[in-house]
C-alpha cells in the first residue's frame, strides 16, 4: 500500500517536472521564432540600402564619410550571422548610419523631391514600422520566457538544463530617433 | 490586468468548448426533428391507431435512416467547412483585396499580425457606404477580416486600427470559429424549411389544376413537415443566443491592449454607431459584424449597445470619452474599387457610385 503511494507520489512529481520542462522549451521556441520574424524585415533593410545609397550618392556624390560609415555598417551586419547581442549591436550600428544618411539627404532639396528617393524613403519607413511591430512581439515572448525561467519550480529544471536568461531587442537611442523620423506612408 | 488575462483564456477554452457542445447537439436536433415528422406522418397516413404505435413507427424510421441522416449532416458540415469563405463572400457581396490595391490598409493589418506573431488573415471589401467589419473562417488558413469600404473612407488611420485589432481578436479568442459553426448548422435547417416551403407553394399551385383525389392531404403533410422545419429552424436560432455577447466587450479589450490607443477605439465605434446597417446581407452576417443595433427577430439583440462599450473601454482605461462634436472629419478620397463596380452594382442597385451608361 505505501509503496503504491510513494510510486503515485513520485509519478505525479515527474508529470509535472515534463509539463515545465515542455513550457520552457515551448517558450524558448517561441522566443527564436519571434527573432526570425525580425529577421526578416532587418534583411529586407539590408537589400534595400544599396539603392538608397546610389540614389543620394547622385545627388551628394562628394559626402563620402557618410558613405563609408553606411557601407561599413551595413558589412558589420553581414558578418554578425548569429542572433545574439552582437547581430543587435550591429543592427543599431546600422540603424545610426542610415540615419546620417537621410540627415544629409535634408539638405538636398532636389534629392528629397527626387520620386526614386521618396518611393524608397516609403519602402524604409514601412519597413521601420514592421521591425518596431516584429521587436514588439519579440520583447513580449522574451519576457514570457525570462519570467518562466524565474518563477519558483520551473526555476530548478532551467537551471538544471540550461535555460537562461535571455535579452531583449532593444534600440539605442539613434535608431529610436530614426523611427520617429521615418516619414509617414503616404499613398 | 492578470485577472483580464485569466479571463482571457478562459473565455477562449469556454469558446472551444461550446464550439463542440454545438458540435454535438445540433445532430441531436436534427434527428429529433426527422423523429417528430416521421411521427407526424404516421399519424396523417393512419387516423385510427393508438399513440404508442406511432412512436413505434417513428423510432423504427428514425432508426432505419439514423446512418444516412449522420452522413448527410456531415457531408453538409464537410462541404461548409471547405467553402465557408466562398459562402460568406456570397452572402456580404466582399471581394478580396491583395497589397497592391489597397497598400494602407494592409500594412495596418500587417503590422497588428507582426506585433502579434499571428498568420495575416486575408483581406476583403465590401463596396457599401455603411460601416461595418467582420472576422471569418474556420481554420488558421481561411481566417479573412471583411471590412465596408465606407468605413475605410470615414474612419481615421488610428480608428481602422483598432477596427482591425477588435477582428483580429475575435480570430485569435475563437470567436469566429463558434459563430461559423452556428451558421452552417442554422443554415442547414433554413435550406431544409425553405425547400419544403417551395414545395408546398409548388402543390398549391398544381393542386388547382389536378384532380382532388389525393391533393388534400399531400397538402397536409407538407404543410406539417414545414411547420416541424421551421420549430427546428427556431430552436437552432435560439441555441446561438446561448453564445456570449461578451464576446463584444473581450474583443474591444483585445483590440486596445494591441493597439494601445484607447481613444481611438471609442471614435471608431462611435464614428460606426447608426450607420452600421449593410443593406443586401442576411442576418447571419449582421451577427458576426463588429456592430448590429438591429435586433434579431425583434427581440434579442446581437451586440451589447454601443454606449455601453464605449463606457465600458473608457472606466477601464480611464481614458476620457471624446466628444462627438470634436470628430475631425476625415478626408480620403478612395473611390469604389472599378473590379467590384460591375458585381456591386449588379447586386446593389442602391450604390450612389454607380458607373453612367
Amino acid at each position: 500500500m505505501e509503496l503504491w503511494v510513494i510510486l503515485a507520489i513520485i509519478g505525479v512529481i515527474a508529470v509535472i517536472f515534463v509539463m515545465l520542462y515542455n513550457r520552457l522549451v515551448a517558450l524558448r521556441q517561441t522566443r527564436e521564432n519571434a527573432f526570425s520574424d525580425i529577421d526578416v524585415q532587418l534583411k529586407q533593410r539590408y537589400n534595400l540600402i544599396p539603392q538608397l545609397v546610389e540614389t543620394v550618392k547622385g545627388y551628394a556624390a562628394h559626402e563620402k564619410q557618410i558613405f563609408e560609415n553606411v557601407t561599413s555598417a551595413r558589412a558589420g551586419v553581414g558578418a554578425a550571422k548569429a542572433a545574439g547581442g552582437e547581430r543587435v549591436a550591429a543592427e543599431n550600428v546600422l540603424g545610426g548610419a542610415l540615419m546620417g544618411l537621410l540627415a544629409v539627404a535634408e539638405n538636398y532639396p532636389d534629392l528629397k523631391a527626387d520620386q526614386n528617393f521618396q518611393k524608397l524613403m516609403d519602402e524604409l519607413s514601412d519597413i521601420e514600422n514592421k521591425i518596431a511591430a516584429a521587436r514588439r512581439f519579440f520583447n513580449n515572448a522574451t519576457s514570457e520566457y525570462n519570467t518562466a525561467t524565474e518563477q519558483f519550480p520551473a526555476v530548478l529544471i532551467a537551471n538544471m538544463f540550461n535555460f537562461s536568461k535571455e535579452d531583449f531587442f532593444e534600440l539605442d537611442e539613434a535608431e529610436a530617433a530614426l523611427v520617429q523620423k521615418a516619414p509617414e506612408v503616404k499613398f | 490586468m492578470v485577472s483580464t488575462a485569466i479571463g482571457l483564456s478562459s473565455h477562449i477554452w469556454n469558446n472551444n468548448l461550446r464550439c463542440v457542445l454545438l458540435l454535438l447537439i445540433y445532430p441531436v436536433l436534427i434527428i429529433g426533428v426527422f423523429w417528430a415528422i416521421s411521427f407526424a406522418l404516421g399519424m396523417l397516413s393512419n387516423n385510427n391507431g393508438e399513440t404508442w404505435i406511432f412512436v413505434d413507427f417513428a423510432n423504427k424510421i428514425t432508426y432505419e435512416f439514423f446512418p444516412l441522416i449522420i452522413s448527410g449532416v456531415s457531408i453538409w458540415f464537410i462541404i461548409a467547412w471547405f467553402f465557408n469563405t466562398r459562402m460568406i463572400r456570397k452572402l456580404s457581396h466582399s471581394h478580396p483585396v491583395s497589397r497592391k490595391e489597397e497598400p494602407e490598409l494592409y500594412n495596418l493589418l500587417e503590422n497588428l499580425c507582426i506585433s502579434q506573431g499571428v498568420k495575416m488573415p486575408h483581406l476583403e471589401i465590401i463596396e457599401t457606404h455603411a460601416r461595418n467589419a467582420f472576422a471569418s473562417g474556420i481554420s488558421e488558413g481561411n481566417f479573412a477580416i471583411t471590412i465596408t469600404r465606407g468605413l475605410m473612407n470615414s474612419l481615421s488611420k488610428d480608428e481602422l486600427e483598432g477596427v482591425l485589432a477588435h477582428e483580429l481578436t475575435h480570430i485569435q479568442n475563437r470567436d469566429v470559429r463558434l459563430l461559423i459553426v452556428c451558421i452552417i448548422f442554422t443554415g442547414l435547417f433554413g435550406f431544409l424549411a425553405q425547400l419544403a416551403w417551395s414545395n408546398l407553394r409548388y402543390s398549391l399551385f398544381y393542386g388547382r389544376r389536378r384532380s382532388n383525389n389525393n391533393n388534400g392531404s399531400t397538402f397536409i403533410i407538407i404543410i406539417v413537415i414545414a411547420i416541424i422545419l421551421w420549430l427546428g429552424y427556431m430552436a437552432s436560432l435560439l441555441m446561438r443566443f446561448a453564445l456570449s455577447r461578451r464576446r463584444e466587450y473581450m474583443a474591444d479589450a483585445g483590440a486596445i491592449s494591441m493597439t494601445k490607443n484607447p481613444e481611438a477605439m471609442m471614435r471608431a465605434l462611435m464614428r460606426i454607431s447608426g450607420r452600421d446597417q449593410i443593406p443586401q446581407t442576411t442576418d447571419d452576417i449582421a451577427m458576426m459584424c463588429i456592430e448590429n443595433h438591429k435586433p434579431f427577430m425583434g427581440m434579442f439583440a446581437t451586440h451589447p449597445p454601443i454606449t455601453n462599450r464605449i463606457k465600458a473601454i473608457s472606466e477601464i482605461t480611464r481614458t476620457p470619452i471624446p466628444e462627438k462634436s470634436n470628430l475631425a472629419p476625415v478626408n480620403k478620397d478612395h473611390s469604389f474599387s472599378n473590379l467590384t463596380h460591375k458585381k456591386a452594382t449588379r447586386t446593389n442597385p442602391w450604390l450612389t457610385h454607380r458607373k453612367r451608361k
